[in-house]
């Protein structure tokens, strides 16, 4: 996972998984450009290249629209998760694909004059002043340029060198990207179609992609502020707050507790034991709470990193750490003491009486 | 760090959903449906017919 | 946390064996995604524009026509009528590209020229693509023989009309794209233009002048349109102006800084 980097670690369901995501493009510009004119009702038929253009745009557009909704959907539904695993092969493809249709638009109009054709694409519409006839042109270079820059830091070695905090606020700007993209359609190609499709495949993406994210965003709000609360009778100097009842911690799982501060702590139980570790994932801040134990450690749902559960230190030969926190048990009670101790520290695990067989 | 990020996420969607709607409502509102119902107008006849009336409509 | 009364089963990625329930689900998840996306395809590539009959007609072969070559407002070729074509017309001029007539034709301006190039034909409108070897020059007169005798007809001014439509650049609109206009193509129009293919201004039928839905544009004096054209290009506006029948060319020369856009 960490240890070296190959260009892509391939494995059979990052096959599968891209295997579908071309069918899913292949599918799509062949019929658009293939099959679809067969049953146009036109005059005459568009334009080959007019055509492609057209099939390569609107296909990068859906698969935004498909990728924006894969994170929400997994705060939502659990099974969406493995779209989680290979999203950024999904999202580089998706690049290629809307590169391929800037390439189409400049060699189609912005070529043969004596102008040279990117300078053209600056310098032929310059109508910034007003909305109708707006250079939309430039929404969609922009939305280009940050799909680039995401596709080319995608890779795990840019995660690590850039550490995740910076890779992820680099990355949000995808929704910028949409952003772009909606205004890029909005003024140019919207305007222009007699038919009211277009306007409601938009429309249904700008209503999916931002319900969606408002909906997972109202939800783990709500889990914020659903804080564990101190536990009173504090005896001694660790703050220490009530993470739950053992009996609400499955065996081999975890359950995840909001602090005060914003963080959140994945309590996990394995066997008679209790662990708990920050929630984040070191690799891409993977909810490590939602994850199971499979061969002793603690298993993140979005990639696989493994940490063990007593230390929160990946096993060798990978290097990731996270925070662990300490537990205590009031009776049926867990106690946790909020207060992280440094990345890798170990804490003796609390001991409980084995699961009993309803749980299982 | 993790609320942070949750933060940003909730506050970007927040702004987002006020502006790609509008956005969408705003390019749909302007789009042109051409008044094609409206003929062409003559508003002075050509100088050699001389003191024609202005104004006339053709068909 | 939710739905933990039936476990579908836990994702490692690069662990090969899925949890069944899970393959049944990312299977399903699959299909609608492949289905949906050609779905998708079939609805939009099916909900095209008609962009119009405009077409490059090189099947009609190369033509060869002579007449007086005129600069203004864009090269146009007012065409001698001959035993094949006893009509008098005027045709539109552009070459290979985004380019204009006026590099090649810069020394043979009101004059009598030979022109040999392909048609783009939309409608009962066409125009001339020069194109090839000496396919724009003087006409060659033979030693002894008197230099051919050719006077268009005077412009005819049909008076100052209000018309509704869009500019869109001739050559694009004529069949060098389908389609050849609209906003998403405004871009191409205004780099066709400001390299010098002739702007037409497209009315619909119903706000046609004496039934022509395409005039060549000018400005009021008869001369190309102002730089800042753009801004009015690809959109539905009103303009006013003169309009002058050149043959079966109709012009429409306009202040454009009047036009109302809608």
């Amino acid at each position: 996972m960490s240890v070296r980097y190959a260009p892509v670690g391939w494995n059979r369901n990052k096959i599968i998984y891209d295997v579908v995501v071309l069918a899913a493009a292949v599918a799509y510009i062949l019929l658009y450009i293939k099959i679809a004119p067969g049953f146009q009702d036109v005059t005459k038929p568009t334009s080959g290249a007019i055509l492609r253009a057209q099939a390569f745009g609107t296909c990068a557009f859906l698969m935004l629209t498909f990728i924006l909704c894969i994170g929400p959907l997994t705060r939502l539904d659990a099974r969406f998760l493995p779209l989680l695993y290979n999203r950024r092969h999904f999202g580089v493809i998706t690049c290629a694909i809307a590169f391929t249709h800037a390439t189409h638009v400049v060699s189609i109009y912005y070529s043969f004059s004596p102008l040279n054709k990117y300078v053209a694409v600056l310098a032929s519409n310059t109508s910034y002043d007003r909305f109708l006839g707006f250079p939309f042109e430039t929404f969609g270079i922009f939305a280009l340029f940050l799909l680039l820059v995401l596709a080319a830091t995608s890779h795990d070695f840019w995660l690590r060198f850039l550490t995740p905090p910076i890779w992820k606020a680099i990355h949000i700007s995808v929704y910028v990207a949409y952003a772009a993209i909606v205004c890029h359609v909005a003024l140019g190609s919207l305007q222009s179609k007699q038919s009211p499709l277009l306007a409601v495949i938009v429309g249904l993406s700008v209503v999916m992609v931002t319900g969606l994210h408002l909906v997972a965003g109202r939800i783990e709000r709500q889990k914020d502020r659903n804080t564990a609360e101190s536990a009173e009778e504090s005896t001694d100097e660790a703050p220490w707050v009530v993470a739950g009842d053992v009996e609400s911690v499955p065996d081999g799982r975890g359950i995840v507790v909001p602090l005060e501060d914003g963080e959140r702590v994945a309590v996990f139980r394995y066997g008679d034991k209790l662990s708990a570790l920050a929630n984040v994932c070191a690799h891409q801040n993977g909810p490590l709470g939602e994850g199971r134990i499979m061969d002793g450690c603690v298993t993140c749902p979005w990639h696989g990193f493994h940490y063990r559960p007593e230390d929160g230190c990946a096993p060798p030969p990978f290097t990731e750490k996270v925070a662990t926190y300490r537990l205590k048990l009031d009776g049926r009670r867990i106690l946790l003491d909020p207060r992280p101790n440094e990345p890798g520290t170990y804490v003796e695990p609390v001991r409980v009486a084995p699961p009993s067989v309803t749980e299982a | 760090m993790q609320r942070r990020h949750r933060t940003t996420h909730a506050y970007m969607w927040k702004v987002l959903a006020i502006f790609l709607p509008a956005m969408l409502i705003a390019a749909l509102a302007i789009r042109q449906h051409g008044p094609t119902e409206k003929s062409a107008v003559q508003i002075e006849k050509p100088a050699a017919e001389t003191e024609a009336p202005a104004a006339t409509t053709d068909e | 946390m939710a739905g933990r009364a039936r476990d579908p089963g836990f994702f490692v990625g690069y662990l090969n064996s899925v949890p069944r329930p899970l393959a049944i689900f990312l299977v399903v998840g699959a299909a609608v995604l492949v289905g949906g996306m050609a779905g998708l395809a079939f609805a939009l590539g099916t909900n095209v524009n008609d962009p119009g009959d405009g077409t490059f007609a090189r099947k009609l072969g190369k033509q060869e026509m002579s007449g007086i070559l005129l600069e203004k407002p864009y090269p146009i070729l007012r065409v001698r009528p001959d035993a094949k074509n006893p009509e008098a017309r005027t045709v539109m001029l552009t070459v290979p590209g985004k380019r204009s007539v006026k590099r090649r034709g810069r020394k043979l301006f009101d004059q009598l020229v030979d022109v040999k190039g392909f048609m783009f034909q939309r409608g009962d409108i066409d125009m001339l693509q020069v194109q090839g070897k000496n396919s724009l020059k003087a006409v060659e007169v033979a030693e002894g023989e008197a230099p051919p005798e050719f006077t268009p007809a005077p412009a005819e001014s049909l008076g100052r009309w209000r018309l509704i439509g869009e500019i869109c650049d001739s050559k694009c609109h004529l069949g060098a794209m389908r389609p050849g206009d609209g906003l998403a193509h405004k871009a191409c129009a205004n780099l066709c233009i400001s390299s010098g293919a002739p702007p037409i201004f497209v009315t619909a039928e119903e706000g046609a002048v004496e039934g022509e839905t395409f005039l060549l544009m000018a400005d009021q004096d008869g001369g190309p349109l102002p730089d800042h054209f753009g801004d009015y290009v690809a959109i539905l506006i009103q303009l006013e102006g003169e309009v002058e029948r050149l043959d079966d060319l109709l012009v429409f020369k306009v202040d454009i800084d009047a036009a109302k856009v809608f």
